[in-house]
Parts: structure tokens; C-alpha cells; sequence
């Protein structure tokens, strides 16, 4: 029987049915552009640690059988309270604590909340000497690895009257923001 | 009458009237024949497939790193752009914009967009990190010829400012992402 030309020549066909195939795919891809764009971001890891630190009694200061306390807020280290009687003439209590900046951003002083004994019942106490110094200031400044002393003294002055315990409460929160 | 019905069925001249008919058939069948022509001159003109990434900007205040933090388009193949950057604390932030141009003589078409990595929703997700894009094309938007049709894209990556404390990454995050553009021919 003879074999019809397509059936014959089979294999030739195919061929050139592949390199047709291979030929329109060749001509589409090269009319194809694909743009990427490739992102590489990374976040630093950050930490805030701004708080009290170190609080150091100063020898000498009247313990008060150690009622007289400073400490710091476990639950919030950026609030330090203290309480602190002297009861007669020549008693005093010194004391320094630090502000420091443990964390990786710098830091400026938004706001001071100081609460109990006011300063001016203090000032108004003739034989009562009250001094605190190193208290930062609004607007302030606490760089990264960056620290602050505060000392406060208190101290019952001979010879001015006093005959009774003196007693100061004290509440310092210090409320610092990213620099 | 036997004499013309011999002579009309004689050999001698039937085939003579057979020939005489074919030729006079053939004449009438090539008058009546017209031979028709199309001719061709046709012109395939050069043509040139060229689209691709351009004029790359980085918006001014962008964190820079000391120029560590970068956004280019690749040397050797303008189809590709990448940007490596590292946003240290809050308030960092980095953006560039970059043009998509169809320099060649053929009008092109957006065919489809892939993207890996963080899908938005996920990105929306981190507290830490704020990721804008802003000027894509759309599947099916045509990008013809010429530097006034370009589309500009913005990115933007930032630390957002407004962050608290617990929500700082302990530690360094790093985020990355891929988006492909396939541009074909637009036919239509």
C-alpha cells in the first residue's frame, strides 16, 4: 500500500513542527522585559532604658532606726521616692542618685512630676535645710550611655528653734522622650 | 446523399475538424482568460524593544547611614533596581522614586506583577516598620513610547515615630522583598 507523503516524510515534519514551536516561543520571549525591583531592609534592634540607678546614702545620714528610705519604683525606674525624718538638731540625710540613659536612643526630658512635701513648706521650716542639685531640667538632653547626678540633702540646723521631727516626703518622676 | 455521408464519415476528415475545433477552443478559452497580479513592495522597519528602570531619586531627609543605605539601578542591567538600607530608630526613614520607560518603537504593555517575600497585610502587621509603594502600574496598563509617558514609582521605608517602648524590636529585623514587572507588546 503506499504510505501517504505526510506519513512518509513523518519525522521531517515533526522537526520542523518543533522548530516552528522553538521559533514563535523565541520571538515572543524576546518582546518580553521583566523589571524587578529587590528590597534589602533591616530594622536596628532598639532599647529604651532610661531610669534611676545607684542611689548611695551618704555616712553619716540618720537612718531613723531605717525608716529614712530612698528607693527607686521597681515597677516604673524612672520614679524615685524617698522619705526622710530627722528629729532633732544636727541629724541629716544625704543622699545621690543617677539618672542613666542604658539605652540605644538618645533622650530629651519631656516633663518632672514632684510630688509630696512641697519646697515651700520646706523653705518655710526656718531650722530646716532642704538642697537638691543636679535635677535635670525640662528640654535636657540624655544621650545613649549618658548619665545624671542628683544629690539632696536635708538637714535639721542647731540653734533655729527646732525641737520636733521634721518629716519630707518626696516623689520625683522623670519622663524623658526620644531625642 | 451516399456521397455526403461518406464524405462526413471520412477519416481523412473528421480528425482535421476534431483539431480545427480543439485550436478554436483554446483560442476562445485564452481570450477569455486574464491573468491577474499582485504586486508586492513591502517595508518591515527597524523596530526596538527597550524598557526598563531610569533616573533613579532619593527624596532629601532620606537616612542615609553615612552612606551605607543605597538605591540603584544595576550597572549592567537596567531592569533591575535594588535598595539596601538600614533604618537605625524611629523617625529614620528612606524613599526614592524611580522611572519606568519605554525607549524602544514598539508601545508596551503591563502584563503581570509578582511580588515575594511579606505580603502587605503581614507588613501592615509590624509595628516597627512602615513600607509604602506608591505610583505602580497596573496588569494591563500601557507604557507607550517616549520619556512623557514614564510611570514614576515611590518607596518608602521608615521606623515609625510614634512607637512604644514595647513594641521596639529587641533586636535587628531585617526585611526584604522582591517585585517583578512583565511588560510584553501591546497589540491592541
Amino acid at each position: 500500500m503506499k504510505q501517504s507523503i505526510v506519513y512518509k516524510y513523518r519525522y521531517y515534519f515533526i522537526i520542523l513542527f518543533i522548530v516552528l514551536i522553538g521559533g514563535i516561543s523565541l520571538g515572543y520571549s524576546k518582546l518580553m522585559a521583566s523589571l524587578n525591583i529587590d528590597a534589602n531592609v533591616n530594622v536596628g534592634g532598639v532599647r529604651w532604658d532610661i531610669s534611676f540607678k545607684d542611689i548611695s546614702v551618704t555616712s553619716g545620714s540618720f537612718t531613723n532606726d531605717n525608716n529614712n528610705y530612698v528607693r527607686i519604683d521597681p515597677e516604673h525606674p524612672n520614679k524615685l521616692s524617698f522619705v526622710i525624718t530627722l528629729n532633732e538638731p544636727g541629724n541629716f540625710y544625704e543622699f545621690t542618685v543617677k539618672v542613666k540613659n542604658s539605652g540605644t536612643m538618645n533622650a530629651i526630658l519631656d516633663s518632672i512630676n514632684l510630688t509630696g512635701t512641697e519646697d515651700s513648706t520646706i523653705i518655710d521650716t526656718p531650722y530646716i535645710d532642704y538642697t537638691m542639685e543636679g535635677l535635670p531640667s525640662v528640654g535636657s538632653t540624655l544621650n545613649k550611655d549618658g548619665e545624671k547626678t542628683i544629690r539632696v540633702k536635708i538637714e535639721y540646723l542647731p540653734n533655729l528653734g527646732g525641737t520636733t521631727p521634721f518629716t519630707v516626703e518626696k516623689g520625683i518622676e522623670l519622663n524623658y522622650i526620644e531625642n | 446523399m451516399r456521397e455526403k455521408k461518406n464524405i462526413l464519415l471520412n477519416k481523412k476528415f473528421l480528425i482535421p475538424v476534431f483539431l480545427l475545433l480543439l485550436v478554436g477552443v483554446s483560442l476562445g478559452y485564452s481570450a477569455l482568460q486574464t491573468t491577474l497580479q499582485i504586486n508586492g513592495n513591502t517595508k518591515i522597519s527597524k523596530t526596538e524593544w527597550i524598557v526598563h528602570f531610569s533616573n533613579i531619586q532619593v527624596t532629601e531627609g532620606s537616612y542615609l547611614n553615612s552612606g551605607n543605605n543605597t538605591a540603584v539601578i544595576d550597572a549592567n542591567d537596567d531592569t533591575k533596581v535594588t535598595y539596601t538600607v538600614t533604618l537605625n530608630a524611629p523617625g529614620d526613614f528612606y524613599e526614592f522614586t524611580v522611572d519606568i520607560v519605554n525607549e524602544g518603537t514598539l508601545p508596551a504593555k503591563l502584563d503581570a506583577i509578582r511580588e515575594t517575600g511579606l505580603t502587605p497585610a503581614q507588613i501592615a502587621e509590624i509595628p516597627y516598620l512602615d513600607y509604602s509603594v506608591t505610583g505602580m502600574p497596573s496588569v494591563g496598563d500601557v507604557l507607550n513610547v517616549g520619556a512623557a509617558n514614564k510611570n514614576t514609582v515611590t518607596i518608602r521605608v521608615e521606623y515609625p515615630l510614634d512607637i512604644t517602648a514595647q513594641e521596639l524590636p529587641g533586636s535587628d529585623y531585617t526585611f526584604t522583598k522582591t517585585i517583578e514587572l512583565d511588560y510584553v507588546q501591546n497589540r491592541s
